[in-house]
């Protein structure tokens, strides 16, 4: 870099802006048509301009060969079997694999898989099925790359997933797309990862993806590669004309990459705080917490306060969801000052209990006597019937 | 009292913190308002949670009035001192003050308001949605939270409730008492107002200290929009809660003054700084080791401004207390513990996490890309002085990170990269700062740069 400034100037009088200026636009677009050309001339396997399109593969017809069907709201959530197996048969339609070198699977696991793949069959000769293992990343969005894979080839007449899981796991899928990686398509591609939505989630304390997981190519060094580029196309033409390169232009790449990034994350924001106002804009205390996300668990603490016989500070839980530490936690910290005890060994006379999503439980309200599952019955007196939750003193 | 009582609790915070700090960023005309104001508030909120320790432990309790008095006496003291230095001639204009945009061409006029436009956007939008979210991320809720409920609703600071006792030290949940206490109501979501103020006091501090050492107003301007653009300092700011970044920019301002310091000379600087590293550790325990990484960038320069003898005198003083510091610390955590973390020799395979999460994801845009260049294209401007303290100082923050990324347990944490971009934004600002300063460096290496 010292050589960027040792190089004589010619004794231009022009302003630096009005020289080196021209030479940075022209050395930036260049630097862009060079990598994204060069990029879509390496990975457009279906042709610059060929018209086909992504085939979206119809889940309302996907089955679920092993394991459960599941819905959880608006997304289907297969689920593993007691073993921790599930197979799911994404399409039973004829393909033309040349058309759709990668898969592109919106998908996310409770737990990570331990092991995936995808298997298709073959339409033609044999009808033999094959299988390539997938390098589960589990962050929302994987992308299996088929192109060089010898035995996708000619047609096929089905594809699936094998996923060995936790046993009952669930595999959330959004969205599972066959692409044919055309110009068009990978362009199509760059638009819609980069600026793909990201909403605030638990882990954005830790992490930020900066778009869509896994993307064909990462925003981040996309742009740092654009200004380096342009820096040795601007050095090499600053040279050519006979000016000294000027480090506030590797700068002023640097500044341009960033702020590109920068307006992707600051659009992102936006869409965040959008998000964010209505939910909460103008809202006291009790009614944000009754619109978050969490609200269920706020309002089954407001359950278990209102259940509660005079001068009580302690409270007991029962239930299922004992053992999750968020469900636990956001419960405790709602409850202050009250108390929250989970698993007791030992249950004293007039301790008052929370029911909550026992699976094990059985509480016969008429002969107030509660069975805890674990071979202890007792009688207890009920001090409210919430559809949140039951409240109960042990007599 | 709510929002009135909120505001005016952060004024007084603020007032108190900027008049202390007066005796060593006053300068009469010339005084750089925004250097007093962003160090000030940022001052400000650690004298706070000492006043609300000193009343509560004079037993004159916890609560907005008691603290408030502190406050204004905090705040006379400061400003008492300020005047009294002042007649003394202590505290002499030694520079004209610089105008907003001395010879500026329209572009770069044009240029430098676009930038702060979007700087104050950005800082008002993360107000927005910490004003407006209730506690969202886990630690926030699991681990600090709980403590402020409990301290606020009972007023007392030795009362834990039941709620498990993690070691951390009090800052944050006074800052979030403090809030509170405002607000005359529990209210988990206003409450965390303080970090996105935080990192508007960063971005103010360091456009006054860019302007101190020589950096034009579109230069200062540009360095405090890259701040404030960093997407994890953004995310903390927006989704509060979590000490890093209160400590990130305690650190980062302590980091800051040093820089200023090596480069200008005044020692007033070394005492901010000293003082700023000092703060770290009242946040969250790995401020000790932040606020130590000083000592070996502090020994570096005076090996070169002190001459013979009394260099060597202040090299074994720094020695002892660096030693001392790491007795006590060794005696308090036992094991070379730091709170959760263990150190061992052990290598972590740590490399992919490193280079996803700081080349490939979007945590601090291109900071990271720009380090590197920066060191591969000046290194020499780096390592010759007057930087060397500085780079020394840097050096050591990255050894600290490389230490507790590749030799303690923090990687069982990383499966969810847990624990990876937090500790690094501790560092953030600094580095920013730092990258600054080399690329003005790097133009003229062997000159010292003259304030503006």
């Amino acid at each position: 870099m010292d050589s960027v400034t040792t190089v004589p100037d010619q004794g231009r009088s022009s302003s630096p802006l009005a020289v080196h200026g021209p030479l940075a636009a022209i050395a930036l677009l260049a630097s862009i048509v060079l990598l994204v050309g060069g990029y879509v001339a390496l990975a457009a396997s279906g042709g610059w301009f060929a018209g086909t399109r992504p085939l979206e593969i119809q889940l309302d017809k996907a089955l679920v060969v092993r394991g459960d069907s599941v819905w959880r709201g608006t997304l289907w959530a297969p689920t593993a079997d007691a073993e921790g197996i599930l197979i799911v048969r994404l399409t039973d339609s004829v393909l033309d694999t040349a058309s759709f070198p990668t898969l592109r699977l919106a998908a996310l696991g409770d737990t990570p898989p331990m092991s995936a793949r995808l298997i298709w069959r073959q339409a033609e000769g044999s009808g033999n099925t094959f299988a390539k293992n997938i390098n589960w990343k589990n962050d929302g969005l994987e992308r299996i790359a088929l192109a060089n894979d010898p035995e996708w080839h000619g047609k096929v007449s089905g594809i699936g997933i094998v996923l060995r899981m936790q046993p009952r796991a669930a595999l959330l899928i959004r969205s599972a797309t066959l692409l044919p990686d055309t110009g068009r398509s990978i362009f199509a591609q760059f638009a819609q990862e980069w600026f793909d939505f990201e909403p605030w989630g638990e882990y954005s304390v830790h992490y930020l993806y900066g778009g869509s997981p896994n993307p064909r190519v990462p925003m981040l060094p996309a742009m740092f590669l654009i200004a380096a580029l342009a820096f040795l196309i601007y050095y090499w033409l600053a040279r050519r004309n006979g000016v000294a390169p000027l480090l506030g232009v590797a700068i002023s790449f640097v500044l341009v990459a960033w702020v590109a990034l920068d307006a992707r994350w600051q659009i992102n924001l936006l869409s965040n705080l959008h998000l964010t106002a209505d939910r909460y804009a103008g809202k006291s205390m009790d009614e944000k917490h009754r619109a978050a996300e969490d609200a269920k668990i706020y309002l089954l603490a407001d359950a278990i306060r209102r259940g509660l016989p005079p001068g009580v500070t302690s409270v007991t839980l029962i239930s299922d969801l004992a053992n999750l530490d968020l469900f636990v936690g956001k419960l405790r910290y709602y409850l202050f000052p009250l108390a929250l005890q989970i698993k007791p060994a030992k249950l004293e006379p007039r301790t008052v209990l929370a029911i909550v999503e026992p699976s094990r439980t059985a509480l016969d309200s008429a002969a107030g006597k509660l069975n805890l599952g674990d071979g202890r019955a007792t009688n207890v007196e009920i001090l409210s019937d919430d559809p949140l939750v039951r409240m109960v003193r042990l007599r | 009292m709510g929002t009135p009582g909120l505001v005016i609790g952060f004024a007084l915070s603020w007032a108190a913190g900027a008049a202390v700090l007066s005796p060593l960023l006053w300068r009469g005309a010339s005084t750089r308002w925004t250097t007093l104001a962003g160090y000030g508030f940022a001052a400000g909120l650690v004298l706070t949670t000492l006043v609300m320790r000193f009343t509560f432990a004079a037993r004159l309790g916890l609560s907005f009035g008691v603290t408030a008095a502190g406050l204004v006496l905090v705040a006379l003291s400061g400003i008492g001192v300020t005047v009294l230095m002042q007649r003394r001639g202590l505290l002499r204009d030694r520079a004209e003050p610089s105008p907003l945009h001395p010879e500026a061409t329209a572009w770069s006029r044009a240029l430098w308001y676009a930038l702060l436009a979007l700087t104050i956007t950005r800082i008002a939008m993360l107000t927005l949605e910490a004003w407006w979210r209730p506690l969202f991320p886990w630690d926030a809720w699991e681990t600090w939270g709980p403590k402020t409920k409990i301290w606020f609703e009972t007023r007392d600071l030795n009362n834990l409730y039941g709620h498990f006792d993690n070691g951390y030290p009090p800052g944050i949940n006074l800052i979030q008492v403090w809030a509170n206490l405002g607000l005359g109501a529990w209210d988990d979501a206003r409450m965390n107002i303080a970090w996105p103020l935080l990192l508007g006091a960063l971005a103010l501090a360091a456009y006054g200290q860019a302007r101190q050492v020589g950096g034009s107003p579109l230069a200062a301007s540009i360095l405090v929009y890259l701040l404030a653009s960093i997407p994890m300092l953004d995310a903390h700011a927006a989704l509060a809660g979590y000490a890093d970044l209160p400590l990130s920019v305690t650190f980062g301002l302590a980091a800051i003054a040093f820089f200023v310091w090596v480069v200008t000379d005044d020692w007033r600087q070394l005492v901010l700084a000293v003082l700023f590293a000092a703060m770290a550790p009242l946040y969250k325990i790995p401020g000790i080791a932040w606020g130590l990484t000083l000592a070996p960038a502090l020994l570096v320069a005076l090996l070169e401004r002190v001459p013979g003898r009394r260099a060597l005198r202040w090299v074994v003083a720094i020695v002892i207390a660096v030693l001392a510091a790491g007795a006590y610390l060794y005696a308090k955590q036992r094991n070379f513990t730091l709170n959760f973390y263990k150190a061992h020799l052990s290598v972590n395979s740590s490399s992919s996490f490193v280079l996803d999460n700081y080349f490939v994801l979007d945590n601090f845009h291109l900071l990271w890309y720009m380090a590197v260049a920066a060191l591969i294209c000046w290194w020499r401007a780096a390592i010759t002085m007057p930087l060397r303290p500085a780079t020394t100082l840097i050096a050591a923050g990255v050894a600290f990170l490389v230490v507790s990324f590749y030799f303690t347990n923090s990687a069982a944490w990383w499966g969810d990269y847990g624990s990876i971009n937090r500790a690094t934004l501790h560092l953030a600002p600094a580095l920013l700062f730092y990258l600054f300063l080399l690329s003005r460096n790097s133009r003229s290496p062997t000159a010292r740069t003259v304030p503006a």
